[in-house]
């Protein structure tokens, strides 16, 4: 059914643009593999998603540093009056103790003045009092009598005194953190206070953030359920292998909790809610997207540049350019372009049917793709080799779907240039209609890519989705093949528009009038 | 009379603004060469297409050996040979190899005719078919037609492109394959280049035939013209008073034309020894002066019409 001299001529007339595109697109492919192999082909990818990460420790970070400092100047501000009151108190009666002391042994050699000084200053005690002053006084005097310190080192220890009191006053299921944070903030302000006389609310925001600064990074440590959430998403064992695997310290660290408390506090002291002044500054990227945290990280976790680079760009545009290319010069060259020059009228002045001249040049066509893909093929296959043990991440199954899927879609089209080259008698109406629409469904799926679910939706133009409406290459379904999913009755359209076009073609043929 | 090769019964072809082929109905007998001359756009080209089946009659068909031109047009091709109107080639490296694919199609294994004819046009086949002058793609595209030595030749103007002297070889070539007892149709728009080889030729003009010409018949006429100047007046006087057919008078020139039947060439030339003659001169008759004759019977015959 076919002619041999005929299929002869067809090879000779067209290997040379066939070998021409096959090697292009095959060095093309291999190259693309090779580059994705061992350039860490995610690097992108990756550093997106570092940046998108950062965003969201950072955003974490400032946002516990906040909480941690509102919960630390609360405490501030309710234990403010009670240290004022009893660093007043204890201040008084140490200094009416020393007075007393210094007196009754100065002026009165008195033979125990502690004792004497206590006695008196007892006696202008109300009952409840005594206790506590017993106490106060009994600490005081015996320090001061130990070791006749000078004006500042009586005032440190009455601070230490007042700490203690603070302490010793609190309940008993108070934790043992908690009593520690009181102690160091106790500290801070009677520091201030016993110099001041009184604290502002300045004093007090500072002494908070300075906790937090200081104490922040070593917090982190402590188990909770925010932190727990993105060892998950993440999959990291602690919080510190996170935090080194993205580069941060505890200098970093701090210094970020420290800049986040900076900024509440100026939003707080310029009016604004702390709702709304934490949501300011905690905003990280993830948060700004109308889907949360979870799904985008999904997302974004799942988009594989292997693939839109390999399946989409190369096998659905990029490769497919020259074989299509190939397709509408051959196809033209193979009946219209003979037709219109005249030379087939040698070939049908012998005894060669018409319907054995399409026949010839259908399977010359289609063989010749086959072909073509077959090495195609063959080049993904050796370069994936070459870099199997790199980050390539397309399977060989994917590869020989992705090969056949392509060839399909090539030969729907060449089809429809087929049809073109069988119905004119001339080059420029077979060319310019089979070209044509070949070259518009090209370019339709590259416009349609933008659109297209392949590319993350922060990146997605979505009205640009409509070009994938007017193109039979969207019926090959690479990303389905790559990342699962049903992609074989696309490619079974595809198959039923190539036999359509062939056979009307090859009819259209037989019947129509040569001019030869 | 030869049995017929190619009937051609009533056939019309219609592009519409008077343009194709219409009511067409003439015969090539086995062993004739049959001449078909027009001019440019007359119908020769798209005669020719339908006998080899490229083109569908709208009306009436073609008989090929009893095969219909279209419907068999394979198998026709069993026994035709064609040289197109506009030579191109396949695209293909040499002419030699060219001429090996065509052998190849008509499965034709012994090329030494081929060979010959490549010697006795002297042609270089080593050239790209398609980057060969008019007259070597001519030449080519001959041996191509004829090397399968083919019962049956449709030649479209294959003279044009060649040089006289090339012209004079193809013609030679061609006798010879009638000698072989080929039936060929030739087509050309110039007279001269055919009236010598052809048995008949058809005049086409506007997709129709004007006449069927016997070329017998204007090589051998039945009457013959001389063209007869006196040295003086008496004798061309005299002589026009003869009994002999005259066409013409010049009067200045003392000149007659005159209409000889072939039995009375004795008894003319008999009268003529009577007088004394500046020259005699025989005004050989041609196709185009027999077309001509027909085309203003026929134009005179279309005016009494209207």
């Amino acid at each position: 059914m076919i002619s041999v001299p005929l299929l002869k001529q067809s090879i000779k007339a067209n290997g040379v643009a066939w070998l021409l595109v096959t090697l292009a697109t095959s060095i093309m492919l291999g190259i693309l593999i090779f580059v994705l192999g061992n350039i860490q082909s995610n690097e992108i990818r990756d550093s997106l998603k570092d940046s998108f990460i950062k965003s969201e420790l950072e955003a974490q970070f400032k946002s516990g540093a906040i909480d941690g400092f509102v919960i630390v100047y609360d405490t501030i501000y309710k234990l403010y009056p009670e240290i004022k009151n009893t660093y007043d108190q204890v201040t008084n009666l140490s200094n009416v103790a020393v007075l007393t002391y210094n007196e009754l042994k100065n002026q009165f050699n008195h033979p125990n003045p502690k004792e004497g000084a206590i006695q008196i200053i007892l006696n202008n005690t109300p009952d409840e009092d005594k206790p506590l002053a017993t106490f106060i006084l009994t600490s005081v005097l015996t320090y001061y009598e130990t070791n006749n310190p000078t004006q500042n080192e009586l005032t440190q220890f009455i601070s230490k005194l007042v700490i203690d009191l603070i302490i010793n006053n609190m309940e008993e299921e108070v934790p043992e953190e908690t009593r520690a944070v009181v102690k160091s903030i106790s500290q801070q302000i009677i520091e201030i206070y016993s110099k001041n006389n009184e604290l502002t609310i300045e004093n007090m925001q500072t002494i908070a953030r300075l906790y937090i600064e200081n104490s922040f990074y070593d917090q982190l440590g402590t188990p909770n359920e925010q932190t727990d959430k993105m060892l998950e998403v993440f999959g990291y064992d602690t919080i510190y292998e996170l935090l080194e695997a993205f580069g941060y310290n505890k200098t970093t660290v701090n210094g970020i909790a420290s800049s986040g408390i900076i900024q509440y506090i100026s939003y707080i002291n310029n009016g604004m809610e702390h709702d709304l002044a934490k949501s300011e500054i905690t905003k990280s990227l993830f948060s700004q997207m109308p889907e949360d945290v979870a799904e985008s990280l999904t997302e974004l976790g799942d988009m594989n540049i292997d693939h839109l680079v390999v399946g989409t760009i190369f096998y659905k545009m990029a490769g497919l350019l020259l074989p299509i290319v190939y397709v509408i010069t051959t196809a033209n060259s193979l009946i219209a372009g003979q037709v219109d020059s005249g030379s087939l009228a040698f070939v049908l002045s012998t005894p060669t049917k018409r319907r054995k001249v399409t026949i010839t040049q259908m399977i010359y066509l289609i063989g010749s793709l086959i072909c073509m893909y077959i090495i195609i093929g063959v080049v993904s296959f050796i370069a994936t080799m070459l870099v199997k043990d790199k980050t390539f991440s397309i399977t060989y199954q994917d590869l020989l779907k992705l090969n056949v899927g392509a060839l399909i879609t090539v030969i729907a089209i060449s089809g429809i240039c087929f049809l073109a080259s069988a119905w004119f008698n001339r080059s420029k109406y077979s060319v310019g209609v089979g070209g044509g629409l070949s070259m518009f469904f090209l370019v339709s799926t590259i416009l349609g890519l933008f659109g297209s679910s392949t590319i993350p939706e922060a990146l997605r133009i979505k009205a640009m989705n409509f070009f994938n409406y007017t193109t039979i290459i969207t019926l090959f379904d690479s990303e389905k093949i790559l990342s699962g999913g049903t992609y074989i009755y696309g490619l079974l359209i595809l198959l039923g528009i190539a036999i359509i076009t062939y056979i009307i073609g090859i009819i259209r043929f037989d019947k129509k009038d040569l001019p030869l | 009379m030869n049995a017929v090769d190619i009937k051609i019964n009533h056939i019309t072809k219609d592009y519409g603004q008077n343009r194709g082929v219409f009511d067409l109905n003439f015969e090539l007998r086995r062993g004739e060469i049959f001449g078909f001359v027009g001019t440019n756009g007359s119908g020769k080209t798209t005669t020719i297409r339908q006998i080899m089946g490229f083109i569908k009659p709208n009306n009436g068909h073609i008989d090929i050996r009893g095969l219909d031109a279209y419907k068999d047009a394979t198998e026709t091709k069993k026994f035709i040979g064609y040289v197109p109107g506009e030579i191109s080639f396949p695209d293909l490296p040499t002419g030699i190899s060219f001429i090996k694919s065509q052998a190849e199609f008509l499965k034709l294994k012994d090329l030494s005719y081929a060979n010959e004819l490549i010697k006795i046009f002297q042609i270089d086949l080593r050239a790209n078919p398609r980057k060969m002058s008019k007259g070597m793609k001519q030449k080519t595209a001959v041996i191509a037609a004829l090397m399968n030595d083919a019962d049956i030749l449709l030649l479209d103007e294959p003279t044009t492109g060649l040089d006289p002297l090339m012209r004079k070889l193809f013609l030679e070539v061609l006798e010879k394959e009638k000698a072989k007892g080929k039936t060929i149709l030739i087509s050309s728009n110039i007279f001269e280049e055919i009236e010598a080889l052809c048995d008949r030729v058809a005049l086409i003009k506007d997709g129709k035939i004007i006449d069927i010409a016997v070329m017998e018949e204007i090589r051998n006429p039945i009457k013959r013209e001389y063209k007869i100047e006196f040295n003086n007046k008496d004798d061309f006087e005299k002589f026009k008073l003869e009994n002999i057919e005259i066409v013409r008078i010049k009067e200045e020139q003392n000149q007659v034309i005159v209409k000889i039947n072939k039995e009375e060439y004795n008894s003319f030339f008999k009268t003529l020894t009577k007088y004394n003659l500046k020259f005699i001169n025989e005004n050989k008759y041609n196709l185009e002066k027999y077309f001509k004759e027909k085309f203003n019977r026929l134009e005179r015959d279309g005016e009494n019409h209207d």
